[in-house]
Formats: C-alpha cells, sequence, structure tokens
C-alpha cells in the first residue's frame, strides 16, 4: 500500500525521517519496500503571481507577462499560454493555478512534495490496509497518540431492524 | 687388350666409383651405384670376368690389381654408407622428435550447476543438526498445497501465489515445499527433522528475481517442547556457515498462513556489512528465507496434537542463497544452460 507521508500526518505526529520510519515499520512487521520522493526536483518551481499578460510583440502564440515572485523586480516571461487561460479558467493546459493565498515565492517542492512510503500489508493485516490503520502501528511504535477522524453521523429515519426480517 | 691400358681403365674406374660414391645423396643412389660397379653385370665384374681371355702370366697381375680396386670401392661404398645412414638417421629424429616438454592437453570436465551445489551445501549444514532429505512430488493437489496448510481457497492469503494448474481437476504444479510438511508428518512419527529440497512453480512475469520454475528448501522439525529459541539457535548456525560468522541476524515479524508466528530471518547485507548498499535497498539486512512455528491447523493436517507436539519450519529460495554466495544478480542465469554461465562453478 502506498503511504503519502503528509497524509499519515494528519492521523498521528511523525518525528522521525522517512528511513528512520520506514525502519521501525519494517521491524514492526510492515516491511517498507520503498521509499519515494516527490518534488525533490522542484525546488527551482516557484511560486510567482501574474500582474501582467499581454499578446508577445513577436510570436503569436506567445505572451509576454511580468510575474512577481519575491521582493525583487518582477521577472518579464515568455510564456505558451493564452490571455484567457492566464486570466480566468480554472482548468488550463500546462498551467497550474494555484490558490489565491498561496505564498509567493515559495519552491513547489515545499508546497505539493511529498514522501511516499510503499508497505507491503499482509494479507492477515487487513486493519492495516488504510492510513488510519497504519497510524495506528505508527503510534504503537514511537507512542505519539493517533488523532482518529472524526465519524460522528446523524442518525435518524427506520430503525434498521425493521425494515428485515 | 694390353695390360697397360687395362691398369689404366682400372686405375680410372677405382677413380670414378669414389667420385660417384662421394656424390651420391642418399642410400639408394648409394645402393644402385653398388649395383652398377660391383653387381652381376657391374663394370668392375666385367673387368674380373674378362681375366679369362688374358695370358696366364698376366693373370695373377690383373687379378691382384682388380682385387685391390674392388676393396678400395669396397671400402668406400662402407664408409659413404654409413654418413649417409647417419645422415638419414639424424634427419628422421629431427622429423619425428615429440617434445616431452609441452604441457598437456586438458581433457575438459564438468561441473555441477550452482543450484545443485548450494542445495547440497543447504542439505550438508542441516545434516549436521540431524536434518534427514525428502522428495516430495512436483504435480500436487490442492489439499496438500494449500488447504492442509490452512489456505482456504477463497482466503486473501490465496493472493501470495500464482498458480499453475494442470488439466487433472484440484490438481497443480506446487507453489512452494511446503506441502512436504504433511507428507512427511505422514510418513514418519515424531520426532521428525526433515530437509524437503525440490522445484517449484508459479505463475509469474519472469525478470530479474522472478522465474516460473524456481528451488526451494523447506524445513522442518517437530518435537514436544519445541520452541521459537531453538528455530533462531538452528537458522543461525546455518546463517553462520552459509555467510559467515561474523553477520548479525535478526528475525522479524512476517505472516504465513501455515506458520504461527511467522517471520522473516535477515542477515546482515553480504555486499555492504551491514552498511547500507544498492544491493539490500541501502537497509543493511537481505532477508534469506522465511519461518515460523507450525500453526496448529497445519499440526493437525498431519495428524499430529499440537497440545503434544511443537514445531518450526522455514523455507529458502535456492536461487536467492546461491545469488548471495556466488554475487550473481539475475536468477534466469540458471535455467538458461549458457557454458559460459556454467563454466564458471
Amino acid at each position: 500500500m502506498r503511504v503519502p507521508l503528509s497524509w499519515l500526518a494528519d492521523y498521528v505526529d511523525i518525528d522521525l525521517t522517512p528511513e528512520q520510519l520506514a525502519d521501525r515499520l519494517t521491524r514492526l512487521g510492515m516491511e517498507v519496500q520503498g521509499i519515494e520522493r516527490w518534488g525533490a526536483d522542484w525546488q527551482d518551481v516557484v511560486v510567482g503571481e501574474l500582474l501582467t499578460v499581454e499578446p508577445h510583440p513577436r510570436a503569436d502564440r506567445l505572451s509576454l507577462t511580468t510575474v512577481r515572485v519575491g521582493d525583487g523586480e518582477p521577472l518579464s516571461i515568455v510564456c505558451g499560454a493564452t490571455g484567457d487561460e492566464l486570466r480566468l479558467t480554472t482548468d488550463a493546459e500546462g498551467i497550474l493555478i494555484l490558490e489565491p493565498d498561496a505564498p509567493i515565492g515559495r519552491a513547489l517542492g515545499d508546497l505539493f512534495g511529498d514522501t511516499v512510503l510503499d508497505v507491503d500489508v499482509k494479507p492477515n493485516r487487513g486493519d492495516a490496509l488504510c492510513l488510519v490503520g497504519l497510524a495506528r502501528e505508527v503510534s504503537a511504535v514511537t507512542g505519539a497518540p493517533v488523532r482518529w477522524p472524526e465519524t460522528a453521523v446523524s442518525e435518524g429515519g427506520r430503525p434498521v431492524s425493521s425494515m428485515s426480517t | 687388350m694390353e695390360l697397360q691400358e687395362l691398369r689404366r681403365d682400372l686405375e680410372r674406374l677405382r677413380e670414378r666409383a669414389l667420385a660417384d660414391f662421394a656424390a651420391a645423396p642418399d642410400l639408394a643412389a648409394l645402393d644402385a651405384l653398388d649395383v652398377a660397379y660391383l653387381g652381376k653385370k657391374g663394370e668392375l665384374t666385367v673387368v674380373l670376368r674378362g681375366i679369362g681371355a688374358l695370358p696366364p702370366e698376366d693373370r695373377p697381375q690383373v687379378g691382384a690389381v682388380v682385387n685391390a680396386v674392388r676393396s678400395a670401392i669396397e671400402a668406400a661404398l662402407v664408409e659413404r654408407r654409413a654418413i649417409l645412414g647417419t645422415a638419414a638417421l639424424e634427419s628422421r629424429l629431427g622429423s619425428e622428435a615429440v617434445d616431452v616438454t609441452t604441457p598437456g592437453r586438458r581433457p575438459p570436465r564438468g561441473s555441477r550447476h550452482p543450484i545443485v551445489e548450494t542445495a547440497r551445501e543447504i542439505s550438508r549444514i542441516f545434516g549436521q543438526f540431524g536434518f534427514v532429505d525428502y522428495e516430495g512430488p512436483e504435480v500436487e493437489d490442492d489439499l496438500t498445497n494449500f488447504q492442509l496448510l490452512n489456505i482456504p481457497p477463497d482466503h486473501p492469503a490465496r493472493d501470495l501465489w500464482d498458480t499453475l494448474y494442470v488439466d487433472i481437476e484440484g490438481y497443480l504444479l506446487r507453489t512452494h515445499t511446503s506441502p512436504g510438511q504433511i507428507r512427511v508428518m505422514h510418513a514418519e512419527r515424531p520426532p521428525i527433522r526433515a530437509l524437503l529440497p525440490g522445484r517449484c512453480f508459479r505463475y509469474e512475469a519472469i525478470d530479474a528475481s522472478h522465474q516460473t520454475e524456481f528451488f526451494q528448501v523447506e524445513g522442518l522439525m517437530i518435537d514436544e517442547g519445541t520452541t521459537l529459541g531453538d528455530l533462531r539457535g538452528l537458522l543461525d548456525q546455518f546463517a553462520a556457515a552459509m555467510f559467515g560468522r561474523d553477520k548479525r541476524t535478526r528475525f522479524r515479524p512476517g505472516y504465513y498462513p501455515f506458520t504461527e508466528p511467522s517471520v522473516a530471518f535477515d542477515v546482515e547485507c553480504v555486499v555492504c556489512g551491514g552498511v547500507g548498499c544498492p544491493a539490500c535497498s541501502r537497509t543493511g539486512w537481505m532477508t534469506i528465507l522465511g519461518a515460523g512455528m507450525v500453526h496448529p491447523v497445519v499440526l493437525q493436517s498431519g495428524g499430529l496434537d499440537p497440545e503434544r507436539y511443537q514445531g518450526f519450519a522455514f523455507g529458502m529460495g535456492v536461487e536467492r542463497i546461491s545469488n548471495l554466495r556466488h554475487a550473481v544478480n539475475d536468477l534466469r542465469y540458471y535455467l538458461e544452460d549458457d557454458l559460459r554461465f556454467l563454466e564458471q562453478f
């Protein structure tokens, strides 16, 4: 089972490095077969704020933009996206449009990167085939408490027992 | 003919003969000259016969000269024959000589297949602990290969094996050597120490670490009061014998339907010694076999009372062990029949 650590962290605090965590889980019986790091090669891609968009003076299908990426001067960036894409739509090819509160200048790896553990969950541990189940395993290893997801349900309607014999 | 003239002729004959002999290239030519001069129709013989035509008072003188010439010719022949004979012998010795100092040609020798060699070594090591070799069938029935080993037909645990079936209902190619445990328990009364090497079959995509045909060795020990500690002790000895006394070992929790508890048995990486390297995925450990305490259901399948008898079992892939011993990184080599690979063992 593939376990993104960012998601696992929702249910239990993890103070170990991915390698340390993998080792502890393996020794517990949850064999970690691989560790994937996503985003390591996105460190040079940063969040920018689009300030202006114009059609490129010398190329039909290109746009010329100015983008703020931090405290310095805004950058002139040539871009293959059309003005419409940049201005309005939320699904655009090749352009990732972020939430308005995305921190300017932050590396994309920091925002969207993750580490994924490939855990070989054996057939006798169906309870560990979910993030919460693995969080419980991590808790067994580290002692950190599990933050159980909210499972409040509103009950109503006919009792099920009245619906069948 | 005048006596003087005769004398002169004889003298010339003698000179000619000696010159011819000296010029003779080989024994065959010399023999021909021999006949030409001294044979029945030879020159000298003709002269000798002609003595009868001479006046009687001249005959002794001529006879003496002729005999002198004949002696000289005969002597020259003997001498030349000796020289040519020696030369011929030398020539033959030179051309027919055998250099007895050249190294011999090594006759080709076969060698054991690394799988056979490794399986034999495994048997030898466990043999020292009283384990006896048994063989089970390669075509098994579903009962013995799965159900009697606590693997029900529709249980998720079945997914651990991709089975090859044969065209006889209820029969398959064994996916592991574990069925042998059932057979041994029916064949022998405890105490049992059995080793079961054998060829196994799985429906796998073939790559560097998977084959459709491969070899396993199963081990089984059953006695009254057998413990997990006994298992660890035995496996530690095996690891020391196979990989060296300097390598640490460990158990980690595992899962097999036919053992409870189940363990994976790891040895410190044979490549990096535990430091961490690509061969061990940077963990420093290599799993060499799975094992565990025989599940009560399996003991019952074997007709034994789990309250009275306990046991442990282990199973290892022979290719895996051989890979680690011989630094082979692709188990497909074992079945390719490539002499360039096999000759190295």
